[in-house]
């Protein structure tokens, strides 16, 4: 099994006036993987595992945050070995922002940081 | 040692003999089924992923080989989960691969370009749980941020590709042609065979027993005399311990013109030490004369050295 590491630029995400943001983080190609989610301003890890609709906090308490989240991809999928995570943002843009890679061998794990600041 | 190695050869000639006859595994229908037509096995397929890893690997055929390839999974699917997979009772297009395999032989070169697909695949409630369950293990161990256990993750991860084996009915379909050729690669081949088949699985949830039952039927494309099917369908069961594993199979074919063959089989492997194992099996073919089918030897492993990622 071999560890192969990407690390994503920091993305902008423009936050709506006001309102509940929420995370999803869909793991495409019948791969298998799980997530990390934390604050940067925070010793706390926000959340663990999958991640579908995850409150992440009204728009005004999130402005000037920074969210990384670490995303674990194993390659489980004999078809291929291409990797492909999205991240979607309800309440801010972009709304999605995609991440691909491929690994060498099928056991292989794909890991995935990346970051946000919301503005 | 001189006599541990003729006794160990002697061993391998009977065991080289017992697998003449049809087993279990010759039920399931290979990764590039072409090469079934000319009664050959491949001892690795390649299997890119990319188009151009596939026309890389084209290029390498010409030398004897065999590749496998899913178109489905040539471009990204963002939104096709795991869990869809595991829900999908059709995957017809997901499991579909395209397969070419060659070989050479004195003056003649084979090609055997062949298909595979999953028509129907379901699991059990229970299966479905199992797998769920074990899913759940390898999410917690992929949840860790920066902190990658791989030793833990490589055993949930076979634990949940054995529970997807389990619990499972799967029918699954592969056709193939076979050509040949005296004047060299892909010059004036000859697309004389061609063959189906049908298999079969049924592997209960947490229950030792599968069966399998595969269908098929090839022919030569420019005569009617010499086509041949054959109905096969087989059980078999797997008990394993810590120390020691019992495996039995039944196996069953009927071919056309009324040939009919069973072959019957126990395997038992016994751990003495981390480097010697015990191996004993005893079967009896049941449609011919001196038909025992025995071997009673030892496994043993020769190095210490454990490989390590670089």
């Amino acid at each position: 099994m071999k560890v192969q590491k990407k690390t994503n630029p920091l993305v902008e995400i423009q936050l709506a006036e006001m309102g509940q943001i929420s995370l999803s983080i869909a793991i495409g190609n019948a791969q298998f993987g799980g997530n990390q989610v934390k604050f940067t301003d925070s010793d706390q890890i926000f959340h663990k595992g999958d991640v579908n609709n995850l409150a992440l906090g009204e728009a005004d308490s999130l402005r000037g945050r920074t969210l990384e989240i670490i995303t674990n991809v194993l390659d489980i999928n004999p078809g291929t070995n291409n990797i492909i995570v999205t991240d979607y943002f309800s309440g801010g843009s972009p709304g999605q922002i995609v991440t691909t890679d491929t690994v060498s061998n099928s056991g292989d794990i794909c890991s995935i940081t990346a970051t946000y600041k919301f503005k | 040692m001189k006599k541990l190695l003729i006794f160990t050869l002697t061993c391998m000639a009977f065991y080289a003999n017992a697998q003449v006859q049809v087993k279990m595994n010759d039920l399931i229908i290979p990764d590039a089924p072409g090469l079934i037509l000319g009664d050959k096995a491949p001892t690795m397929v390649s299997k890119p992923s990319t188009p151009r890893a596939f026309s890389a690997s084209l290029m390498t055929l010409a030398e004897g080989g065999a590749i496998e390839v899913s178109p489905y999974w040539l471009s990204n699917k963002p939104n096709y989960t795991y869990n869809d997979f595991i829900d999908e009772k059709f995957p017809f297009l997901q499991t579909f691969t395209f397969s070419v395999a060659t070989y050479k032989e004195k003056n003649t070169f084979g090609f055997a370009p062949g298909i595979r697909a999953q028509l129907l695949k379901l699991y059990s409630k229970r299966g479905h749980q199992n797998i769920q369950k074990k899913a759940g293990d390898l999410l917690s161990l992929l949840s860790q941020g920066t902190t990658i256990n791989q030793d833990s993750i490589t055993k949930a991860n076979e634990a949940l590709e054995e529970a997807s084996q389990q619990g499972l009915f799967v029918v699954e379909f592969a056709a193939a042609v076979l050509g040949k050729s005296t004047e060299g690669y892909l010059k004036n081949l000859n697309f004389d065979k061609s063959g189906t088949w049908l298999n079969i699985k049924w592997q209960p949830a947490k229950f030792p027993v599968g069966l399998v039952g595969l269908a098929s039927y090839s022919w030569k494309n420019h005569t009617s005399s010499q086509d041949s099917s054959a109905m096969d369908f087989g059980a078999g069961l797997k008990f394993a311990k810590a120390k020691w594993d019992l495996s039995a199979e039944y196996v069953n074919r009927r071919e056309t013109g009324g040939k009919h063959y069973d072959r019957l089989a126990f395997a038992v492997n016994y751990a003495i030490n981390e480097n010697i194992v015990l191996v004993g099996s005893v079967g009896k073919d049941l449609s011919g004369v001196n038909n025992i089918i025995s071997l009673l030897g030892f496994k043993v492993g020769l190095s210490r050295n454990v490989a390590k990622n670089q």
